[in-house]
């Protein structure tokens, strides 16, 4: 019996039946299989690459391609035509010898106009869900983890009159504004002295009342951001605000960051409650430590999702922007803005609405079919074992 | 047909192999099994959680989905009919009727958006015309059967308005709705708090006599089978590994892994001692060992036991086992000798 | 339930109060002022802009303003600064032209999303489940002015009926059947390129709720009583299914006045999205501020309507 024993523990390796793969294995092996989200993963990075390209190719004072020359003679010229070299000056012949996308109205190259689109596109996208993405997480984090800390009236007080003299002091009265403002200064740093000797007195039962919770605070904010109609209240900000890239991606990334806030909220509420945060507290770990190790990461997934999506959604509301004319100011082209001026030759120069319709619509499906393959893949409900 | 030679017999699944399958990886949920049920009879399936009976359980009422299920072998048959060549309508025609089951979690197993009463009579309805106040009649009847005090009350309750052990007694009487000859009950007290775990258990043993139903019980408590079983099955990842009459799988088990499930059960006459436990877990159904599934985990293993799968064994009296390594081991000696585990009647 | 509505409609009362400031804040706080609406007009000479300024309260300070306004719109008095119109007025002809869209659209959105959904659901996996989720992407991927551009080249071109506009122009002498056909082609397309996006998303929502709910235990339940299959589907599985639908009945309601600027600018019709559109451009502030105030109504409408919903409809929740 003994030695039979000892013959058992020659074969260990068979508790090991289950064959081991790290994250990353696993992670591309479910991607493997949802051949969806495949797609448009291999889509989301051809267009990455020709977007850098659009940018190399089509910037600086004297680009390779350049979506800006314009030909006359040769407007709306069918895509794959080849340029009448009589009516161009050597300058204007395109460099691939042909019209690989055709031309607009103007004679412009409609291949370099999509390369050039292509880059903002991007930015506007990647910039646009990265400010809200970042708000979202800091709201969300904030809320669902120092969610039931109150907050003093003192420090309301505070904010109030800082946050008035700032507004005075842009708006109609400086001086005012600025008093209001010393005066903010002056009464936090006195609150946090006088804290100790008020104890107990009326006064500071007035001053240090526990009012409202972070929480509230933060929710109410999210039901405020809601009641605004979005796509309305970019146009409005965008419309007041001067044309540019970059306060489009601003405003769109403002306007964004409810969904990653209540995302990151309830996983912070439910997170907080589970064995290993307890744990980790019990051991002594930092708060900071905690919420940027431990809680973090295991609020990520929701988060990378809703911002794969939100991505394809920024770059549609880009496009419908350019579309209505209030996008990225001309000569710069963006995909929405070719096809808002190609939509007056829909009948005549059809490709001038097709191709950007087209890119806009495949990249827009790769970044949904990608984001929702990740939502599978990073769902352990959903993950089958097999 | 062997079902038919033997009246008794109520349920005799043979062979019964059910695999799921993703891509190319198969699990093997069940390899195999056989069991039966004679008319009257408290059978008891017993083993850790990821073994195989919740799926033989499932695999009774045609309810394994199919795909990522799939059943290459073997027979169920019930009352001399295989249950696996039936349509999907006479499977209806069945559970229910003929064979009803108690599942585990009574908080999720009841639709959280009907009454109590909506969904007991519709466990009648399904199978049999009755209306009105008839129906309200017998509802509140089988309420009454199962121990629920005010019953005519409870029918207008959400089962979110009811205790864990009330919610558990409302699955009984969906069960028994249709008075049907198996009753399978899968874990019934596994989600109860203790005491309600006797309550019902108790409730089990009554109504069978009563009835004179036969019951399936599912459970890997050791304490539950020495208080309700008529006969044991022994499972082990995807296996039968031991079976026999009550008494001679708790005075004489034959099977290592028995031996370990019952060394493990605290008991008076090992007061003090630390409390056995067996090393390692169930296997992964899509990487079973080579070999008997056991023997990894197993203190009596040797080199064999890696090779070869055990044949089921006669141990004497419809007890058999498939561990030959202890038979011939102490039957060489020609001492069954009675494990040092609990009497049961200790338990 | 008297206290938690009495509590509801106070939060909602409170966060309609900080909307107003914060859309008001909006507005007045981006350069330009609504007083140069148009310089190099030549009629605005100085005066005129100063006489206009008085009238429109625009030489008080900020919060002054913001009184003045709330005042008027609540007692129905607010004029659009461009045409000095009443601005309710011009809301409510703008609503009715776009309801009929809101209407339809609707009722397409609803009434093919739920069978879809469910059927590919129940029908996990296979080709009908498969060809509805990619065409779902599609249809939520796509620009909606380039469906726009497609629907009108195919409708166009194929049965030669004109879709811009609300009807076709100078229609007057055809007969009355020729009149309401025409009306329902210039209705078709706008609407189904309404709910495009909406049946897409909500046909998802379906599905994922219906899974969601197959694999419950319950449904197994009513499969272990022997009941049909449509009875599992279609009671047990489905009422569940529903509960989340509910609440989204009152979601909606904002879509009253939403109105979709670009479907509306593409087909020249005269709704509430190509008003506000209008309205943007021209800098005309009260009608944006009074667009942006009913809705806000509308949205904060809709949650408690759909609390109040949820509470009715499902029996776990009870106050």
């Amino acid at each position: 019996m003994n030695t039979d024993k000892k013959e058992f523990a020659a074969f260990p390796e068979e508790e090991a039946l289950v064959p081991s793969r790290s994250r990353a294995q696993e992670f591309f092996r479910l991607l493997n299989k949802n051949r969806l989200a495949f797609a448009g993963l291999a889509i989301f990075i051809l267009f990455f690459l020709t977007a850098v390209a659009g940018l190399v190719l089509t910037s600086g004072t004297k680009p390779v391609l350049d979506p800006a020359l314009v030909r006359l003679p040769e407007k709306l010229r069918p895509p794959l035509s080849r340029p009448n070299l009589q009516v161009l000056r050597p300058e204007q012949i395109p460099r691939l010898g042909i019209y690989l996308l055709g031309t607009d109205d103007l004679g412009r190259d409609v291949f370099a106009r999509m390369l050039q689109g292509a880059w903002v596109s991007l930015t506007v996208g990647f910039v646009a869900v990265g400010i809200s993405v970042v708000v979202g997480i800091f709201m969300g984090g904030i809320a669902g983890y120092f969610g039931q800390e109150q907050i003093r009236a003192d420090r309301i007080l505070v904010l109030i009159l800082l946050f008035l003299g700032i507004g005075l002091a842009f708006l109609a009265h400086p001086s005012l504004g600025i008093l209001l403002f010393a005066l903010g200064i002056c009464l936090w740093i006195l609150c946090g002295r006088a804290k100790l000797r008020l104890e107990g007195s009326p006064w500071a039962r007035f001053l240090f009342a526990e009012t409202i919770s972070v929480d509230t605070l933060i929710m109410r904010l999210v039901d405020i951001m809601l009641c605004f109609p979005s796509f309305f209240l970019i146009l409005t900000v965008v419309a007041l605000l001067p044309a540019s890239i970059y306060n489009i991606m601003i405003v769109i990334g403002l306007t964004s960051w409810m969904g990653t806030t209540r995302f990151v909220r309830a996983e912070f509420l439910s997170l907080r409650e589970q064995d290993f945060v307890t744990a980790a507290k019990a051991l002594g770990v930092s708060k900071w430590r905690i919420i940027f190790r431990h809680m973090i990461p295991n609020a990520m997934a929701p988060v990378l999702v809703s911002a794969t999506i939100g991505i394809a959604t920024a770059i549609l509301t880009e496009a419908g922007l350019s579309f209505l004319g209030f996008g990225v100011p001309p000569p710069h082209a963006t995909w929405g803005n070719i096809l808002s001026d190609g939509k007056r030759f829909i009948f005549d120069a059809p490709w001038l609405t097709f191709e950007p319709g087209l890119a806009i619509l495949i990249v827009v499906l790769s970044f949904n079919l990608f984001g929702e393959g990740l939502r599978d893949i990073l769902n352990p409900k959903l993950r089958e074992r097999y | 047909m062997q079902g038919v030679l033997d009246k008794s017999i109520l349920l005799s699944v043979q062979e019964l192999t059910v695999n799921f399958r993703a891509e190319a990886i198969v699990a093997r949920a069940l390899e195999g099994v056989s069991y039966e049920v004679r008319q009257g009879e408290t059978v008891c399936l017993v083993g850790e959680s990821g073994c195989g009976k919740t799926v033989s359980a499932l695999a009774i009422l045609g309810l394994i989905p199919q795909p990522p299920g799939e059943i290459p072998g073997g027979r169920i048959l019930f009352m001399g009919q295989n249950i696996l060549e039936l349509s999907e309508e006479e499977l209806q025609n069945l559970r229910g009727n003929h064979i009803a089951m108690v599942f585990q979690e009574p908080m999720t197993s009841l639709n959280p958006v009907f009454t109590v009463g909506e969904q007991i009579g519709e466990a009648i309805t399904a199978h049999q015309k009755v209306e009105g106040d008839e129906l309200r009649e017998r509802c509140i009847r089988l309420l009454k059967d199962v121990g629920i005090p005010s019953p005519a009350e409870r029918l207008k309750d959400y089962p979110h308005q009811l205790s864990g052990g009330q919610r558990q007694r409302v699955m009984i009487a969906m069960a028994l709705a249709c008075s049907p000859q198996l009753v399978i009950a899968d874990e019934p007290t596994t989600a109860l708090d203790v005491t309600i775990q006797k309550q019902i258990l108790d409730l089990f043993k009554t109504l069978k006599s009563k009835k004179g139903m036969s019951l399936l019980y599912i459970t890997h408590d050791l304490n539950v089978v020495a208080n309700i079983a008529d006969r044991v099955y022994v499972m082990y990842a995807g296996i039968i590994t031991e079976q026999g009459k009550k008494r001679d799988i708790f005075q004489n088990p034959c099977h290592p892994y028995t031996r370990g499930l019952i060394a493990s059960l605290p008991a008076r006459s090992k007061r003090g001692e630390a409390l056995h436990s067996i090393p390692g877990t169930v296997p992964d159904p899509a990487y079973k060992p080579r070999g008997c599934p056991f023997h990894p985990r197993c203190t009596y293993a040797v080199k064999k036991c890696s090779e070869e799968f055990p044949e089921m064994l006669d141990c004497g009296d419809g007890h058999l086992s498939r561990c030959p390594v202890v038979l011939s081991s102490e039957r060489k000696t020609n001492t069954i000798r009675t494990h040092e585990g609990p009497h049961y009647s200790d338990l | 339930m008297l206290s938690f509505i009495g509590r509801s409609v106070i939060q909602k009362l409170v966060t309609l109060f900080l909307v107003s400031i914060v859309s008001f804040l909006i507005i007045h706080i981006a350069p330009g002022e609504p007083s140069q609406v148009n310089p190099l007009n030549p009629k605005f000479t100085p005066e005129i802009v100063e006489r206009f300024r008085k009238a429109f309260h625009l030489d008080k300070p900020l919060h002054v303003q913001y009184f003045y306004f709330y005042k008027d719109l609540l007692t129905g008095k607010t004029t659009s600064w461009k045409d000095n119109q009443s601005v309710l007025k011009k809301i409510w002809e703008r609503f009715l032209n776009s309801l009929p869209l809101f209407i339809v659209g609707t009722l397409i959105t609803w009434t093919i999303s739920f069978p879809i959904g469910i059927r590919a659901a129940i029908a996990r996996g296979g080709i009908y489940d498969r060809s509805t989720t990619f065409l779902a992407y599609l249809l939520i991927s796509i620009p909606g002015f380039f469906f726009a551009y497609i629907l009108i080249i195919f409708v166009v071109t194929r049965f030669h009926v004109p879709v811009i506009g609300m009807e076709t122009f100078g229609l007057r002498e055809a007969t009355t059947i020729h009149m309401i056909m025409d009306r329902i082609w210039h209705l078709l397309l706008p609407s189904v390129l309404g709910a495009t996006g909406g049946v897409a998303i909500l046909s998802r929502y379906v599905r994922s709720q219906m899974l969601e709910v197959e694999s419950q235990d319950y449904v197994r339940t009513a499969k272990a009583k022997g009941l049909p299959p449509e009875q599992v589907h279609y009671k047990h599985a489905l009422r569940n299914a529903l509960l989340p639908f509910v609440t989204m009945f009152g979601l909606i309601l904002p879509g009253l006045i939403g109105g979709s600027v670009i479907i509306e600018s593409i087909f020249s019709w005269p709704g509430m999205g190509r008003m506000a559109y209008e309205a943007i451009l021209a800098r005309d502030y009260p009608v944006i501020l009074t667009v942006n105030f009913i809705s806000a109504v509308l949205v904060l409408a809709g949650t408690f309507l759909s609390d109040l919903l949820y509470l009715m409809v499902d029996p776990r929740i009870r106050l």
